[in-house]
């Protein structure tokens, strides 16, 4: 059953080696960084301390957005919201992330209407892509862009499986495009010895 | 200006033989569509929930997968209406009146203008069910739609090209409602056709596919699987003048998801003016119709 393309960034499903906790680290968004984040897309640690959307590249990630509270400038109180709408903060936006080093990801496959990520890409390096995060829900729009599956070591994150069960689950396909995949952090600050 | 004697000139002398212009009204079926509640506040709001989606297949001495999406996808707002009508009848046209049993000055059928309004107003949710409106908010789409999002794909409560009420297209809608409809994780949830809804122009159609007991429209003795496909349609179907499509046809669901919230009921007073002796009176009412689950209605709307 052929998959259907509606990414929805990268959700954090298990482990590696130690039970994980699932625990989320408290960073901060500057409140005139007027780039929506969403629930699921990778950030990236500023210079300045902040955390922001990541762009594709080779640049290490911080990890993976959940959320974020901030006081609303229009509602006077503070606000819990799946994503960063890009403004309306009083003061920084104290945001979550999922950092763990040994976090895996489900994500699903995009970059290509023909073809998937594969079991020979298993132990490649891949990038992702932003796509489009909903502001309905909040959920990020991000995907693993299958077209940049490769060896290289600066690549944010790296193929560790696919998701085939259950059988016809959403994703499941990985003869066709758009399967879903299991990822694991490459380049992230936590893995990486190169500082910000 | 007031209802005066020149309004009601011809009642003003014995001899007419009737005094005619009210008619019998026309039942109420917003309540047939529409599950009803009470509110008491002035927007009503219903968060639609994700929970948890498929177990995970989990290998010897693996991890366990771990689902951790569930939460708020959607809200679906629904603001009350303000209903209001008054007229102004003079003291003249109250005293003069001959056939005050007939026109009834305090009494020119208020009740029957906010109940055709009611009407109107809860059809009209059907009637504009292809067109998002953004004071609803919920998912981002129509009521009636092909794209609805849930976790990892959408879902359509809409044919992708609208079809006309036939047995093919009928049982066609019935029988992908229980397979396609999901909720916001994307398990199959119970659903179930179980009313059909149609303008006056459909009702013949609508007749020939619920009552008869062999199939509709063939010489031949198979059974009409309308009758028993998915449960069939035990709530039979629903005829509403207020329909503005002739084509457009609906199947509610025994999920709810379509909502009247009643937030001030119909209350009627009058009074009399100090200075000019008119009589004011006046209808109020305020309430809402509106939607907070598009898996309780598959709709088409064909356009001829």
């Amino acid at each position: 059953m052929a998959n259907t393309f509606a990414p929805f960034g990268f959700s954090q499903n298990r482990g590696n080696g130690s039970a994980p906790t699932y625990e989320q680290r408290v960073r901060k968004i500057a409140s005139d960084n007027a780039t929506a984040i969403f629930a699921g897309d990778p950030v990236t640690t500023l210079s300045t301390g902040y955390i922001a959307q990541s762009s594709p590249g080779t640049t290490q990630i911080a990890g993976i957005f959940v959320g974020c509270k901030y006081l609303s400038t229009a509602l006077q109180r503070t606000v819990w919201s799946p994503f960063w709408p890009g403004s309306g903060a009083t003061g920084d936006v104290e945001a979550y992330i999922v950092n763990d080093p040994n976090a895996q990801f489900v994500a699903q496959v995009g970059g290509s209407s023909s073809t998937g990520i594969v079991f020979a890409d298993i132990g490649a390096n891949v990038n992702f892509a932003v796509g489009t995060g909903s502001t309905v829900t909040g959920i990020s729009g991000a995907y693993v862009n299958q077209t940049t599956v490769n060896t290289t070591a600066t690549l944010p994150f790296r193929i560790v499986g696919l998701i085939e069960n259950p059988p016809g689950g959403p994703g499941t396909d990985s003869t066709s495009a758009y399967n879903w995949v299991l990822v694991a952090f490459n380049n992230v600050d936590t893995k990486s010895l190169t500082g910000i | 200006m007031a209802v005066n004697l020149a309004s009601i000139r011809d009642l003003l002398l014995p001899g007419l033989r009737g005094v005619v212009g009210k008619y019998d009204q026309i039942p109420s079926r917003w309540d047939k569509v529409f599950e009803r509640g009470n509110s008491n506040m002035a927007v009503e709001r219903t968060a639609s929930m994700r929970y948890l989606g498929l177990a995970q297949l989990k290998t010897e001495g693996g991890q366990t997968a771990f689902d951790n999406n569930a939460g708020e996808r959607f809200v679906y707002n629904q603001e009350h209406l303000e209903i209001a009508l008054g007229y102004a009848i003079t003291r003249k046209a109250i005293d003069d009146n001959l056939y005050k049993t007939q026109f009834q000055p305090s009494n020119l059928g208020l009740q029957q203008s906010f109940a055709q309004t009611k009407e109107i107003y809860a059809f009209n949710v059907l009637n504009t069910a292809t067109t998002y409106n953004a004071s609803v908010g919920g998912d981002g789409k129509a009521l009636c739609a092909t794209d609805h999002p849930i976790d990892g794909t959408t879902v359509a409560n809409r044919p992708a090209v609208d079809v006309d009420l036939s047995e093919a297209t009928l049982l066609n809608a019935m029988t992908t409602i229980p397979t396609t409809f999901k909720d916001n994780a994307g398990l199959k949830v119970f659903a179930r056709a179980r009313k059909l809804v149609v303008p006056n122009a459909l009702e013949p159609v609508a007749i020939r596919l619920t009552k008869s007991e062999l199939r509709p429209g063939t010489g031949d003795n198979d059974v009409n699987a309308i009758l028993a496909t998915s449960g069939g349609l035990p709530d039979g179907y629903v005829v509403s003048e207020f329909m503005t499509s002739n084509y457009a046809w609906f199947l509610l669901t025994n999920i709810p998801g379509l909502l009247y919230l009643n937030r001030v009921p119909f209350e009627m007073d009058m009074e009399t003016d100090f200075t000019t002796d008119n009589l004011l009176v006046k209808g109020y009412e305020r309430y809402s119709f509106g939607y907070y689950d598009w898996r309780s209605i598959w709709g088409s709307f064909p356009t001829q």
